[in-house]
């Protein structure tokens, strides 16, 4: 006969499927005696199994694993807000940048009117601060990345 | 608490009142510029220096927001023991919050406290420094600490078997 439910068989022993798949196997089961038998053997085996005394872990296993799930539960949230903050910090720092160019214009219009001398465009001077900050940025990141992958902080 | 107030309580004292002050001085210097000259004359300001004060004030909110950052990269590098110092002086001195950037991207996990005694022990750490107890995975050979995922130590490259645990 076609259509055997061998697959399910120990799931439905061990009490594990769903409404749809039990009713699907006892149907099959009814008019196949080939899966009849295996599913009586599968039962069998799980009632054993579950007459079985469970091991109890000892309590020191139990503590370890509970404190490495604790602390993997622990470093996922870290990195959850690390991300968060990094992308916080990212529109910060260029929020802060457009700030520099509104103090830029503010200072040097104030300087200009009263030395009544040419103080140079906010352009240049912003273009100056931002490649400045970009170089010192880079070299700082250039040497922490190197020390910190040193220490095995980074891959 | 949520995890930000839990992150904001570890800002210090110190850089809460800087920040505060430099918002103020900020705001001082904004309002001399701005309003200062017409107030003195005894007349009122233009709806247009109005508008430049106020926008000095909400950017003076983002220079103060910048020394709390700087106060919790303080406190959050020394709580990590990482050189706190040098973190807060990058922060300060590397433009545009980069610095502060740098250290999320490069700071070291929080360490783990001792299951025995409580003493916090950093990354490279695999036994407690006051007891002796077992804080981490640890190489059975060269009793370096190795990471979860590892099947060879990364330090000696001995195998490692699942009881190679803390």
């Amino acid at each position: 006969m076609s259509g055997h439910v061998d697959d399910l068989l120990p799931l439905e022993a061990a009490g594990a499927l769903g409404p749809e798949d039990a009713e699907r196997v006892a149907a099959h089961v009814e008019s196949c005696e080939a899966c009849a038998s295996a599913a009586r053997r599968w039962r069998t085996l799980a009632a054993a199994l579950r007459d079985l005394d469970s091991p109890a872990p000892s309590p020191r296993l139990l503590a370890r694993t509970r404190e490495r799930v604790e602390r993997r539960r622990a470093e996922r949230e870290e990195e959850t807000w690390n991300r968060a903050a990094l992308g916080f910090l990212i529109v910060f720092g260029w929020t802060l940048t457009g700030v520099v160019w509104l103090l830029l214009e503010l200072v040097l219009g104030e300087l200009a009117l009263r030395s009544e001398q040419p103080v140079g465009s906010t352009l240049v001077w912003f273009v100056t601060y931002l490649v400045a900050g970009w170089v010192t940025a880079a070299a700082a990141a250039l040497l922490l990345g190197r020390q910190a992958r040193e220490e095995g902080r980074l891959a | 608490m949520s995890r930000i107030h839990e992150e904001f309580a570890i800002v210090p004292t110190g850089a809460r009142v800087t920040a505060a002050v430099v918002y103020l001085a900020y705001l001082a210097l904004m309002g001399s510029i701005w309003l200062g000259p017409v107030l003195f004359d005894g007349k009122l300001p233009h709806p247009v220096q109005w508008a430049w004060f106020f926008l000095a004030a909400a950017t003076g909110l983002l220079l103060a927001a910048f020394v709390v950052l700087v106060g919790y990269v303080w406190a959050d590098a020394k709580r990590r023991r990482m050189n706190h110092v040098l973190w807060t002086l990058l922060g300060i001195f590397i433009p545009n919050a980069i610095g502060i950037i740098l250290y999320f991207i490069l700071r070291s996990p929080m360490p783990v406290p001792c299951p025995s005694c409580a003493t916090p022990a950093g990354k490279g750490q695999a036994f407690c420094s006051s007891c002796g107890t077992a804080v981490r995975r640890a190489c059975p050979q060269c009793r370096q600490p190795v990471e979860s995922g590892w099947t060879h130590c990364g330090h000696c490259g001995t195998a490692l078997g699942a009881r190679d645990s803390a």
